[in-house]
């Protein structure tokens, strides 16, 4: 949904712009130049170094190893093993469940198989399919993109099985795989939303209706979420767009789970790109031709302005531009900032052709080291996108 | 435990405290500084502070917090004692000298606009990459706290972006 695409897009932006590698503390160094600090602290202490363990201990080793809490620890175990029968719909008023009780329950789940679908001009256009389980997610989309989240880092691969993103992952922080689609939507911390009451109760279902937020009323016109009166689980959460386009996300509980494996990221691109060629570090414009991508003739390329990141690793500017078969040239992407064998989503052109039709063209550079230190293979895989293709 | 056992004496059980907190520190001074390097002096002088004044740590649970704070204290001393106060302008500076693009020099504008709890809270995030669950021990606020106080952070941020041409999708 754009919400989360943009967030994603965000993300990178931010993290492009002050990320750095996560610094360590050598305390015996510090010691060294804080002799007089640690001179003093011990004298203010002395008298008590007796009064406490020297150590800490286990908490959690502690905590196990006492019988009540071993048996507190399985009854959790076995509560949170029965989802779907969370609320029995006996003495509580459906109609008084309000929505913190529906995302407080979502954290007790552990698998959920989900599809999401976009909805634009009264078409579905883009169709992907998720499955959430033990903290880990994994969603692929109908053009074989593919995101993997493994509870430490988010990668996302095209087609090609490119990585074209890597950021830390949602769930490290404890979110819930609905925090995750909802993004800053429907915060937890918004009491307009926390407090929402169903605004249609029915035999089976609750339906809760929510008004976008103030910052995105600009282009939501409202969210509904579906949600089983029994489970008090979310079965369908729709976003409608001010413009009539809808996105959809139904979530589906009771699918077989996957095994592990399934939810391990790809290692290696599998499908050649559709160009390759040399660069040389402020060189020329190189032309790669492009084969196997309709409506698509070469690249052309130029990479300049290597740096370093805050991790020491070289990134380099690539400027990138298209001649289609029309013969036209499109605009140059001029704000790719890559690092070597990690590929990146890109794409240009949209209304701005000559001839004043639709073309967007989507490409995925990859820069591979060479023997020589300032040369590169640039690997190129693109689409062109035409008004037929737009919705 | 261990900052019952550094309260008790054990210079030890201190130092792992500061290992486990080094990175947050770090970050909040950096949004106060604007330096990588002057941001791990502040982290380290911190420490120092905190040393000498552990006897004035009031509630335990609360040690995170309270370094935090005066981790502030010592990035803010930097800033008056070596009048180095990094402004966007400087930040543009960092970004030019290390070759980042016209979008990453508007990140660190946006960034640099945003109010000094919020600057705080996307530098703790992005910096080096703390989870929530981090910055929730370090600022002692909840988890749901902080996913919307930075919700609304990004916002301000590509508001800023948008409005200066550089993200073109809406949040």
């Amino acid at each position: 949904m754009k919400s989360h695409q943009s967030n994603e897009q965000l993300d990178e932006l931010i993290s492009q712009a002050v990320s750095r590698q996560r610094p360590t503390f050598d305390f015996d160094k510090w010691k060294r130049k804080h002799k007089d600090e640690i001179q003093v602290f011990k004298q203010q202490t002395a008298g008590e170094q007796t009064l406490h363990s020297p150590r800490p201990f286990n908490i959690w080793r502690t905590i196990m190893k006492s019988r009540i809490t071993k048996l507190a620890a399985a009854a959790l175990i076995i509560t949170a093993a029965f989802v779907g029968v969370h609320y029995s719909g006996g003495s509580i008023d459906p109609a008084t469940i309000a929505w913190a009780d529906v995302t407080e329950r979502v954290t007790e789940v552990d698998y959920v198989h989900f599809y999401y679908l976009k909805s634009r001009n009264n078409r579905l256009t883009r169709q992907f399919e998720g499955w959430y389980a033990h903290g880990k997610m994994v969603i692929r989309g109908d053009s074989g993109d593919a995101t993997y989240d493994d509870g430490q880092t988010l990668q996302g691969f095209d087609g090609h099985k490119r990585r074209t993103v890597k950021r830390p992952s949602n769930f490290a922080e404890g979110q819930t795989f609905l925090q995750w689609f909802i993004g800053g939507l429907l915060s937890d911390e918004n009491e307009q939303f926390s407090q929402q009451i169903p605004t249609n109760v029915g035999d089976d279902f609750l339906i809760y209706k929510f008004d976008p937020p103030s910052e995105d009323s600009d282009w939501i016109e409202s969210i509904f979420v579906t949600v089983g009166k029994n489970s008090l689980l979310p079965v369908q959460m729709k976003v409608y767009h001010k413009d009539q386009d809808y996105d959809l996300v139904i979530f589906d509980y009771e699918a077989p789970e996957k095994p592990a494996e399934f939810f391990e990221p790809p290692i290696t691109s599998e499908e050649p790109p559709h160009g390759a060629g040399e660069v040389v570090l402020d060189g020329e414009e190189v032309v790669i031709d492009i084969a196997g991508a309709p409506g698509i003739k070469t690249a052309v390329v130029r990479l300049h302005s290597k740096s370093s990141d805050n991790s020491g690793e070289p990134t380099f500017s690539l400027d990138v531009a298209f001649i289609i078969e029309e013969g036209y040239r499109s605009i140059t992407n001029d704000l790719i900032r890559l690092k070597l064998n990690e590929a990146k989503k890109c794409g240009l052109g949209a209304d701005n052709w000559p001839d004043g039709k639709y073309r967007n063209i989507r490409f995925t550079p990859l820069l591979k080291p060479t023997e020589k230190e300032d040369t590169c293979i640039v690997e190129i895989s693109c689409w062109l996108r035409t008004e037929e293709d737009r919705f | 435990m261990l900052v019952e056992a550094a309260l008790g004496g054990d210079l030890e059980s201190f130092g792992e405290l500061c290992s486990g907190y080094y990175a947050s520190m770090v970050a909040i001074a950096y949004s106060v500084l604007g330096d990588h390097q002057l941001a791990e002096d502040a982290a380290q002088e911190t420490f120092a502070r905190a040393l000498g004044n552990l006897g004035g740590l009031k509630n335990k649970t609360k040690f995170a917090p309270w370094l935090a704070a005066i981790c502030r204290n010592v990035a803010k001393d930097v800033v008056t004692n070596r009048l180095r106060r990094i402004n966007a302008e400087d930040l543009c500076e960092v970004a030019d000298s290390s070759g980042s693009d016209d979008s990453i020099r508007a990140v660190r504008q946006a960034i640099e606009q945003l109010p000094v709890p919020a600057k705080e809270l996307v530098i703790l995030r992005y910096y080096d990459g703390l989870s929530y669950e981090e910055i929730s021990t370090v600022l002692g606020i909840s988890r749901a706290a902080i996913n919307g106080r930075l919700t609304r952070a990004k916002r301000k941020i590509a508001k800023y972006l948008q409005r200066n041409g550089f993200l073109e999708n809406r949040l």
